[in-house]
């Protein structure tokens, strides 16, 4: 694929894309390589330093933190990128529909996009768990429902300013049916954008799930995720750095990785649509 | 000549949303194997009546016929898969008429696609042949060709589903006068190669003058004058007319041309003025234009005007 | 009243207004190529004259607009070149405003969208008349809106841009450009974007400005009949030089450069006959980033000999009778 192709000819693009598949990879692979089991409490070995035994050492309850972090980043990029990936197809298909529909729903639709982002995003990620409690589900759907504005917007947008272009109005004169402009035409261009603004996006979901959970609103323990890590590290900092840091420098590496790669996304169709034009 | 094929418009009216009519009322004839300019300016509503004439713009009254069948009667799935067949057009800008993500030769097998066809390769090599295009082109993308080789390719999409009539919606815009001339040619050749009956739709009358056999003049969204090229060029009857003719810079460093400057602008098609719509900006305009719209007569054959006091 | 016009403007030239001398500006296209925009031009506008540039695409009209107006591109280099006013050196950037002023193709783009129409007027003459007040200013933006045709000024002086047709618009941008009194009106293609009959009246509007105000203009356009009926003087421009340049009735009346030739011979007539097939100019227009050597026409040139190919011919008088009329060819028709 060409994208995969000019992503990889950036340097930053290049970086990103390989931290990213690390990640991923090392998420994905966590329940088949041979780790500490990450909820296995071993007080005796709390908060002990890397060793032959614990790569990274352990956190207060002595539970392994190499196993925390893969564990934890299955709970970060697995959050991040089906909350993402399901904005985004909620948001388009919205945006898309709004292009189309009568004045009415549009308006509709506009003020409740701008009902909800009104609010600054963590402030209203808050208030809807303090509202319907935390766990993974709740926040599944509510860190959802927080995104699904922008692509919405995006969406309508790109959606707009291609409808009376030359080339939807020549497959128009060609006989083309509304679906076919749709789905062979408006989508594959309304995508372009969207891919990008999620790309951009899954660092924040990562950061803002990481911050939740640092709060105690978001992933309840004991299952393993980088926000919590870093926050019971953080109440331990005196007695030792390795919790805090090995869920700091995660956190930092896959927001980094997600964000360089969305650079890259954007630098690819920039170019493109300016020769377009 | 027989006009068995032909589109005849009676009466056309075409009103964008809140009633506003940017056609009302247009009769005009294209026949096959017959170039037919259509000329005015911004507001005219010439380019509101190419894109009526395939199904971009809403038939809000009259009747658009060919080939025994009535567009304003037919449902918008019934003409999607009708009209294309009979009648196609070309855009002013070829380039962006052109799917940016789709490379050329996917572009030209679009017309066999959308309608459930074997996409015809050969046909496709043959048109390609037909208008001097490279059999490489099919694998390039319409930012990497140039421009004219892009208006070429937009044309050979437009015939390949073999119609009759072709609407050419100012195909010279933005071209230099030195290559202007070559792109003439090739129109005048590919219309004779295919039979085609072409709506010239162009503000250039220096252009319309040298390509088509009959001329339409519209303002405002009425026509004002029509017949024979030649004839209209040589003998203006409308005062508009007349003006516009005038107003086309033509090579005269003696400055011996008389020009007509008419005052004030066109008047917005949701409020024309009342009685002719050119009054206020006519150098004739007596008492009779201000209540009394004039229709459109012939004294001679073939040739119609729209005004009480003509030239 | 609608009227019409027959125009017969004679000119007495009394020392060049204008003079560009060598005037070289390329552009760095990355990568570290460089495309020649402007190659040597010299050229004399004279006082009370308008001088009428011509060019199609890519041959550096506006560039050299740009250039005159000191509104080059920030990857302009300005090689070379004099610009001197009544014989005297100058930096444009310093006469803009004063003794330059511009009108540009498009005006939606030119007028500022967000400002009404009277507050951008003002505005255009402070850096000429710093010492008036703003009271004055309106006043004066009033009467030269009147004085362009526009009618009720005091009202339209309270509209934005958009409320406004093109041709007004363009009235609009010609009453700025008049209000500080230039020695120089630089139009780039005034009349381009807009109709026909509505092209004829700007076109009579800056004939009568130029009566009125006593400067002189420089009319760009790619329309060598529209400059036939409007100029004193043309400058033919292809990709970058100059290949000829002579009074008007002199350049039509016997056009030396087979550039020239070949234009005029593009330009149809309404009284050709019909079914003539339509004059061309076969080729394409050279790479700036690497021009051939000798003369920049010759690829394109049905005349072109072993000479034009080598060596780039300079501008040079054709003698009598027309000592103004210059061409840069090895072979003038």
């Amino acid at each position: 694929m060409e994208v995969v192709a000019a992503v990889w000819r950036s340097p930053t693009g290049r970086v990103g894309l390989i931290l990213a598949v690390l990640l991923v990879c090392g998420a994905l692979l966590a329940p088949l390589l041979p780790l500490w089991p990450p909820n296995r409490i071993d007080v005796a070995a709390r908060l002990s330093p890397p060793s032959a035994v614990h790569w990274l050492g352990t956190d207060h309850l002595g539970r392994d933190l190499l196993s925390r972090c893969l564990f934890g980043a299955r709970v970060a990029l697995g959050l991040s990128l089906t909350v993402t990936g399901l904005a985004m197809v909620v948001g388009t298909v919205i945006g898309v529909g709004m292009a189309y529909a009568p004045r009415w729903a549009e308006r509709a639709g506009l003020v409740v996009f701008d009902l909800i982002g009104a609010y600054p995003t963590v402030i209203l990620a808050l208030a809807l768990v303090a509202i319907f409690g935390p766990g993974v589900n709740n926040l599944l759907v509510l860190i959802t429902l927080v995104f699904v504005p922008q692509f919405g917007r995006i969406a309508r947008a790109q959606t707009m300013s291609l409808r009376h272009r030359p080339f939807l109005e020549a497959e128009i004169t060609l006989g083309a049916s509304p679906a076919r402009i749709l789905f062979h035409h408006v989508l594959p261009n309304v995508l372009g954008p969207v891919i990008v603004l999620a790309s951009m996006n899954i660092p924040f979901v990562i950061t803002l799930e990481a911050g939740l959970s640092f709060l105690g609103f978001g992933i309840r323990p004991p299952l393993a995720s980088w926000g919590s890590t870093l926050y019971d590290g953080f109440i331990y900092l005196d007695q030792s750095a390795w919790p805090a840091v090995t869920a700091g420098v995660a956190l930092s590496l896959a927001t980094l990785a997600f964000t360089l790669l969305g650079e890259s996304l954007q630098g690819y169709l920039d170019p493109l649509r300016r020769s377009r034009a | 000549m027989s006009h068995a094929d032909a589109i005849a418009i009676r009466g056309l009216v075409v009103s964008y949303g809140a009633g506003v009519p940017a056609v009302s009322g247009v009769d005009l004839t294209l026949g096959a194997g017959r170039t037919l300019g259509v000329v005015g300016e911004s507001g005219s509503g010439k380019s509101t009546l190419a894109r009526a004439l395939v199904g971009l713009a809403p038939i809000s009254g009259g009747s658009i016929e060919l080939f025994g069948r009535d567009l304003a009667a037919m449902s918008r799935a019934e003409r999607r898969r009708w009209l294309p067949f009979h009648v196609q057009i070309i855009f002013q800008d070829p380039v962006a008429s052109l799917s940016p993500r789709m490379t050329l030769g996917r572009a030209l097998a679009e017309p066999f696609r959308i309608h459930g066809r074997a996409v015809d390769r050969e046909a496709i090599a043959a048109l390609l042949a037909a208008l001097g295009l490279p059999e490489s082109l099919s694998a390039k993308y319409p930012h990497q060709v140039s421009g004219g080789q892009a208006r070429r390719v937009a044309i050979a999409r437009a015939l390949m589903l073999k119609p009759r009539f072709l609407i050419a919606d100012e195909p010279t815009a933005g071209l230099d006068v030195s290559v202007q001339g070559d792109f003439l040619n090739f129109m005048t050749r590919i219309q004779a190669q295919f039979g085609l009956g072409i709506l010239f739709i162009s503000h250039n009358l220096s252009v319309v003058a040298r390509t088509t056999q009959e001329l339409a003049v519209l303002y405002l969204g009425r026509i004002v004058e029509t017949g024979d090229t030649r004839a209209i060029f040589a003998h203006p009857r409308h005062p508009y007319t007349h003006a516009l003719l005038s107003a086309a810079p033509t090579i005269d460093p003696e400055r011996r041309k008389q020009r007509v400057i008419l005052r004030g602008e066109m008047a917005s098609p949701g409020n024309p003025p009342g009685g002719c719509r050119f009054h206020p900006r006519c150098p004739l305009a007596a008492e009779r234009c201000r209540t009394e719209e004039p229709q459109l007569r012939s004294e001679e054959a073939g040739r119609r005007f729209a005004c009480h006091f003509p030239l | 009243m609608s009227r019409t016009t027959a125009d017969h403007d004679d000119t007495q030239a009394t020392g060049p207004l204008v003079q560009l001398r060598g005037l070289d500006v390329d552009f760095a296209v990355g990568r570290g190529r460089v495309a020649s925009a402007l190659r040597r031009i010299d050229l004399d506008i004279a006082q009370n004259s308008i001088v009428g540039l011509v060019g199609e695409s890519g041959s550096g009209k506006s560039t050299l607009a740009q250039a005159l107006m000191g509104l080059l591109p920030s990857n302009a280099v300005f090689r070379n070149g004099e610009i001197r006013l009544r014989g005297r050196t100058v930096e444009p950037e310093a006469l803009r405003g004063r003794s330059l002023s511009m009108v540009f193709q498009d005006p939606m783009n030119a007028l500022h969208p967000v400002m009404r129409i009277g507050t951008q007027m003002i505005d255009a003459q402070r850096a000429r008349f710093p010492k008036l007040r703003s009271g004055v200013l309106r006043q004066r933006a009033a009467d030269m809106l009147r004085q362009v045709g526009i009618a009720d000024p005091e009202n339209r002086l309270e509209a934005y841009p958009h409320q406004l047709s093109g041709g007004m618009r363009q009235r609009v941008m010609i009453a700025m450009a008049l209000l500080v009194e230039p020695d120089l009106l630089i139009a780039d293609e005034p009349t381009t974007a807009l109709d026909a009959t509505i092209e004829a009246q700007i076109a009579e509007l800056l004939r009568l400005s130029k009566q009125q105000f006593n400067g002189s203009i420089l009319f760009v356009s790619h329309s060598l009949a529209l400059v036939s009926e409007l100029c004193d003087h043309v400058v033919v421009l292809y990709a970058g030089t100059i290949v000829e340049r002579a009074d008007v009735r002199s350049l039509f009346s016997h056009p030396a450069h087979p550039y020239t030739r070949a234009l005029i011979a593009c330009e149809p007539r309404h009284d050709d006959p019909p079914g003539l097939p339509m004059v061309s100019v076969p080729g394409d227009l050279p790479d700036p980033a690497a021009l051939p050597p000798g003369c920049v026409f010759a690829p394109r040139c049905a005349h072109a000999s072993e000479r034009c190919h080598r060596e780039n011919p300079v501008l040079a008088p054709l003698g009598a009778p027309s000592p103004g009329h210059l061409t840069a060819c090895w072979h003038p028709q």
